[in-house]
């Protein structure tokens, strides 16, 4: 084998993204073919199945394999390229009647929240139509066969990566539209009669063959990269164009003609049969049971059998996915000791910080209350409620000597009636804020260490003299973070069957009963509607006698959909609860928060802040801040809502009062909110992970367990952010305006008014959340000061 | 057959679109042309990625011919070393390797390259009977900002947002049309 035949065969790829999203499709793929045979669907062949695999092959060899590498040395590999992407990978895959099997397989959740109204809209509908059509899609087709051919758009295709995956791209779009006609998939309809199908071949056929002919018997080179690269083989640039061209010429003719035969076969077989057989319009009508051969009887004969099954019997009501069905884990996290464990270990951590803190070194990248709280544990906590919700809470190290409290101290005060509600926890969140930045506590272990004493001691008190959890309902900043971020979470503790509820006579669940503790936060399990409030401490799931409490997944969004509907009541966490004006000003204060807090460390607001103490002549710092804070978390939010409450009113032309309407809409905050605070604290993670390999090792060289070791403390300092951190942010944010836009028009909907009304309220909102990801995506631009680190090169 | 909720309009369209949007990640180590010339023995070709060149990761690959033949060279060791426009920043010096290479012909080198402006590349060929040295200018433009980066990842909710909102306004548009 020569070098250059050698050097052809191991000139792979391997592009991971491509790979997965081919996986991912072939996996859905045989998920709805596996479930569509199991309703006896027989159109679904094992064939099938194939044909989708050999499509889905067909375009990773084409944009894998040595052709890729070799198509910007080669015309002719270019080529076969282009062939296998118009020609070969298309048929394959409508052959594989991939639209039914690819919905059905998708998770139920993605089926039903987002492909099925997705399929619905008018929008979609009326471009899936319009590309049906075989004028549409023809010209579609040819055109991007020809303009990519013109010299100027194929160097540009080969000078610039964009416009070469657009090249790729357009080829392989515009080749499915051409050849869905051609096959017409199951279950779609043809919009012409078939007939057509045969000069639209022809016609393909002769304008590929005025191509090809013009590739193959020009006397200069079209392409003038061709004659600057290196030539293999001895092929000139010239006799390259020509062999491209004659390629092109016999696969295209190649594919135009199988495909007409088998169409003029199908038409042939189709007025070879009796008019009842069905027509070109509506060919899945079914045939009489005896015409058909006993394979096929018997199948339709099982199809019949299920339908008349499917039409006695109710379909049983799913039950939605389960953690704690889940062999191991699911077990493990209904026992108490499990619990336990985790909040000793993070009382273990917990005392290591204030260790630290207190004795170590004041250097904030190398001591662990100076990294450990501020970049890993926020960074984590916010993935995990992103992820699975409030896990936190579950191992919080400060109600873990919750018992102990309730024996030393009285253990059975009311907390006071004026305080059960959310403000209490609203003013502690704006002062952390403020202590936060007036006093940098993210930059003194000395700080931080008493930070968490004080932490254990208030919780100590207030459970100790207070009846409940007190502390974590109406005191506890950190659980207020914990409750918000958990709103958007997939995971909710709530009953598998409503039903059994209802007819419980006990409550355990809340009163607790002979199998353990009832919900200490007063959560009604029936009654639940979200994740605020709830700890996830499962007393509630292990109290049940029923075994009827689960964590259940859930469409993210779901629960603030739920928070639309249904009266303001009393109990927490049920429906409408969220319209109280307390937990309005919690979910407002926390969502500024979000932007406020990000903010004041990039380099232009840092700036400004400096920029105006000077002007103003403030000396006293934390009191400048302390003014910035009130009017950044509560008057601009709060005047700005009123604002848009009132435009929002004008346009609707509704009556309601003005605080009513900001309070119901607060709640739109929510997911973009929380895109902000996972974006942010994943990009502190992210970014500065390896300063506990600096701090533990110097913690563990202070107590002569280790040795100090340079390389470890090359660890702490600030390295360039990855390329793909900031497009994560953007995703994060993505999504967030996503969810937000949905809730404030579900918000809009939710008083029964006309779609016009509902879209005119929902205007001012939707530009305030769009200025607000706009405010978003402008913090995450702006260089970023990586706190708790060293700089490079100390 | 259970009938399905709906009639299956076209997921496909959708499904497809992430494999158009995916299939283009994929380019050859390559790029343009920016030297070729004899050297020695040889014929030597070199690529630079991307294209147009800026601020950042840069890919050199070089192919190396035997000039009587063109047949690719195999026993050749190719050096580069990037001098910066600033020319108190210090010069990076890479060896070019096939392993770094897509297309095995190729040999490959990776850089960053931190600043837009005139670089000077050093490529030195070694093989067994001796090297050979040369000096070409490469010239970086300016970076194209970050908003630019990340643009694809902003305007991305915007095409269901939009679709969204089609759907709803025809749908109220219906609602008000006086019926019969």
């Amino acid at each position: 084998m020569s070098a250059n035949s050698l050097a052809f065969w191991t000139s792979w790829r391997l592009d991971t993204g491509l790979l997965l999203t081919l996986l991912l499709l072939a996996c859905i793929y045989l998920r709805g073919w596996q479930r569509l045979r199991r309703r006896g669907a027989v159109r679904f062949g094992p064939w099938r199945l194939a044909a989708f695999g050999g499509g889905l092959a067909t375009v990773w060899f084409a944009l894998q394999s040595p052709l890729e590498p070799f198509s910007s040395l080669l015309l002719q590999m270019h080529m076969i390229q282009h062939v296998l992407l118009m020609f070969v990978a298309p048929p394959l895959l409508w052959l594989a009647d991939p639209e039914l099997p690819l919905l059905v397989g998708l998770p139920r959740f993605l089926r039903r929240s987002v492909a099925v109204p997705l399929l619905r809209e008018p929008v979609v509908r009326g471009i899936g139509h319009t590309l049906a059509h075989p004028a549409v899609a023809w010209i579609l087709f040819v055109v991007a066969a020809w303009a990519w051919h013109l010299p100027a758009f194929y160097e540009l295709a080969l000078s610039s990566e964009f416009w070469h995956q657009i090249e790729h791209a357009s080829f392989f779009a515009a080749a499915l539209v051409f050849w869905r006609v051609v096959i017409a998939p199951y279950p779609s309809r043809a919009t012409l009669e078939r007939w057509v199908v045969l000069p639209y071949l022809l016609l393909a056929g002769l304008q590929g063959t005025a191509l090809c002919a013009l590739l193959t018997f020009s006397d200069r080179v079209f392409y003038p990269h061709y004659n600057a690269v290196p030539r293999l083989w001895n092929i000139s640039a010239l006799d390259d164009q020509a062999i491209a061209g004659a390629m092109m010429w016999a696969l295209g003719s190649l594919a135009y003609l199988l495909a007409l035969t088998l169409v003029t076969v199908e038409l042939w077989q189709k007025s070879a049969q009796p008019q009842w057989a069905g027509d070109s319009v509506h060919k899945t009508r079914p045939r009489p049971v005896r015409a058909l051969p006993p394979s096929r009887r018997r199948a339709e004969q099982r199809v019949t059998q299920l339908r008349r099954l499917e039409q006695t019997q109710t379909p049983p009501v799913r039950e939605p996915w389960d953690a704690l069905r889940l062999p191991m884990l699911g077990s493990l996290l209904k026992k108490l000791a499990f619990r336990r464990t985790l909040q000793v270990l993070l009382f273990a951590l917990a005392a290591w910080i204030v260790i630290d803190g207190l004795l170590g070194p004041q250097a904030t990248a190398i001591n662990l209350a100076g990294v450990t709280p501020w970049i890993h544990w926020r960074g984590v906590l916010v993935i995990g409620l992103l992820v699975a919700g409030n896990l936190f809470c579950m191992a919080c190290p400060f109600t873990l000597p919750r018992g102990l409290a309730k024996k030393i101290l009285p253990g059975n005060w009311n907390w006071p009636l004026p305080l059960r509600n959310k403000w209490l926890a609203v003013g502690l969140l704006v002062l952390f804020f403020w202590a936060y930045e007036a006093f940098a506590l993210w930059d003194s272990p000395w700080w931080t260490a008493w930070i968490v004493i004080g932490y254990f001691v208030a919780s100590f008190a207030v459970e100790g003299l207070f009846r409940g959890a007190a502390f974590c309902k109406y005191v506890c900043p950190i659980g207020q973070f914990n409750f918000f971020q958990s709103l958007v979470s997939p995971l909710q503790v709530t009953a598998r069957n409503p039903s059994v509820c209802h007819t419980c006579q006990t409550k355990d669940c809340i009163r607790g009963g002979p199998q353990g503790n009832g919900c200490t936060m007063d959560l009604f399990v029936p009654n639940k509607a979200s994740n605020l409030d709830c700890t996830f401490c499962l007393d509630c799931v292990r109290a049940c006698p029923e075994d009827n409490v689960g964590l259940l997944a859930f469409v993210p969004s779901n629960q603030l959909s739920q928070a639309t509907a249904g009266p303001v009541t009393a109990r927490p966490g049920g429906t409408g609860w969220w319209r109280r004006t307390d937990v309005a000003a919690l979910l407002l204060v926390l969502s500024s928060a979000a932007f406020v807090n990000a903010a004041w460390m990039v380099e232009p607001v840092v700036q400004l802040e400096e920029k105006w103490i000077a002007v103003l002549q403030f000396s006293n710092r934390p009191l400048f801040i302390a003014l910035g804070m009130v009017l950044a978390l509560l008057v601009i939010p709060v005047v700005l809502m009123l604002a848009v409450a009132a435009l929002s009113r004008l346009l609707s032309q509704t009556r309601t009062e003005l605080h009513k309407i900001a309070i119901q809409y607060t709640i739109a905050l929510v997911p973009l909110a929380a895109a902000m605070w996972v974006a942010h604290y994943a990009f502190h993670l992210f970014t500065s992970a390896g300063t506990i390999v600096a701090a533990g090792n110097r913690f563990l060289a202070d107590w002569h367990l280790a040795t100090l070791s340079p390389a470890a403390v090359a660890c702490a300092c600030c390295g360039e952010a990855a390329s793909w951190i900031l497009p994560v942010e953007v995703v994060c944010l993505d999504v967030g305006l996503c969810l937000a836009l949905l809730i404030a028009y579900r918000v809009a909907r939710s008083d029964g008014s006309s779609r016009r009304t509902a879209l005119l309220a929902w205007t001012p909102w939707a530009v305030l959340l769009v200025t607000l990801f706009a405010i978003g995506l402008w913090i995450f631009l702006q260089p970023m000061q990586m706190r708790g680190t060293l700089e490079l090169g100390v | 057959m259970k009938r399905m909720p709906i009639r299956a309009r076209s997921p496909a369209w959708i499904l497809f679109a992430v494999i158009c949007a995916t299939a283009g990640e994929v380019f050859a180590d390559g790029g343009r042309v920016i030297f070729t010339d004899q050297m020695g023995g040889y014929r030597i070709t070199v690529f630079a990625e991307p294209i147009p060149l800026r601020p950042g990761p840069l890919d050199l690959s070089v192919f190396a011919q035997h000039r009587e033949n063109l047949q690719p060279a195999e026993n050749v060791r190719i050096d580069f070393t990037l001098q910066p426009p600033d020319r108190s920043l210090p010069p990076h010096a890479v060896a070019a390797s096939r392993q770094l290479a897509t297309n095995r012909l190729f040999q490959a080198a990776k850089f960053e390259v931190s600043t837009a402006g005139r670089w000077e590349v050093e490529m030195v060929i070694t093989d067994p009977s001796g090297s050979w040295r040369h000096t070409f200018p490469l010239t970086v433009a300016a970076p194209r900002g970050t908003l630019w980066d990340v643009a694809p990842w902003i305007l991305l909710p915007f095409f269901p947002i939009a679709l969204f909102l089609g759907g709803e306004i025809s749908r109220a548009l219906r609602e008000e049309k006086p019926r019969g």
